[in-house]
């Protein structure tokens, strides 16, 4: 990591002798804050949740709804998750627990996910992970950018769906 | 077209080689490819009642990676299905979720009246 990255950077000793201090810059302040070791060979960045949240909201989830012979079934193709139900709420509750199980085990598991097809799937999960359980449902119903509805209006009111703890 | 049941995909998951992997309370089939890729499937369906042609379709694309003819082959063999498997199940026409959810959610149509309606159609 070069000793000239724009961003306040702290040693890690200096860190962890003033880690309160630290947090409240970042919480308080919303600075994110560098903080290095070995010489800057290693590196972690802190960043209050909400403003990582708000950096991710341009990764947004495709969904899709296939409806077949009864059943529907919502696909997020990139992810490999599928949902299914018999009605629209079901589908979305059921791909809604699958995305969920994975985020877990993705970042349960990162270093194994980080070496396979799977790497790019990170900023994504993570959008997931910080969004509140109560908000995950319209995450699937995202609407693309400059879209707001088959005839434009507001944006719809979507049920909620039960949080798998520890999502 | 004959369609599976989870069972089915349960016996070919064992048969083509996938580990059962029992992880943060959630039990699920995990295949690691040559080239890295990574195939995923849960398990926690378990019957013996078959699915639409439609979510069949869509498992044997998504989560198996495996052509209908290799799925059946796996199952009448027992031995895994070579890789790439093709052709692919084509990708379904669905419908973008932020408009069913809209057309449901906003406009009160039921899921008859969404499955009903062409895609492309309740997009535009």
């Amino acid at each position: 990591m070069s000793a000239t990255v724009p961003l306040p950077a702290i040693d890690f000793s200096d860190a962890k002798a003033h880690l309160s201090d630290v947090m409240a810059s970042v919480v308080h302040q919303r600075q994110p804050r560098l903080v290095r070791r070995h010489r800057g060979k290693e590196a972690m960045l802190l960043v209050p949740p909400d403003d990582l949240a708000r950096a991710l909201r341009t990764f947004r989830f495709d969904a899709s709804v296939i409806h077949s012979e009864g059943e529907t079934t919502v696909a997020l193709e990139q992810f490999g998750v599928l949902g299914f139900g018999k009605t629209l709420e079901e589908a979305l509750a059921d791909a809604l627990e699958e995305l969920r199980a994975y985020a877990q085990r993705y970042f349960a598991d990162t270093a194994f996910y980080a070496k396979t097809d799977r790497a790019g799937h990170w900023p994504w999960l993570l959008r997931l992970a910080l969004t509140p359980p109560e908000q995950q449902t319209a995450l699937l119903l995202d609407p693309p950018d400059g879209s707001d509805g088959p005839t434009g209006g507001s944006a719809p009111d979507v049920p909620n769906t039960p949080s798998v703890p520890g999502a | 077209m004959r369609t599976a049941t989870w069972q089915e995909i349960e016996e070919f998951c064992r048969k083509d080689g996938w580990l059962l992997i029992r992880s943060t309370g959630h039990s699920f089939y995990r295949k690691v490819l040559p080239d890295g890729t990574v195939l995923e499937t849960h398990v926690s369906f378990a019957g013996q009642k078959t699915m639409s042609a439609g979510r069949f379709a869509l498992v044997l694309r998504t989560q198996l990676k495996v052509s209908q003819e290799d799925f059946w082959g796996v199952l009448r063999t027992g031995r895994p299905a070579a890789r790439p498997s093709v052709p692919l199940p084509p990708a379904l026409s669905g419908m973008p979720a932020w408009v069913a959810g809209a057309l449901k959610y906003q406009f009160g149509r039921s899921d008859e009246e969404i499955a009903a309606m062409d895609p492309a159609a309740a997009e535009a």
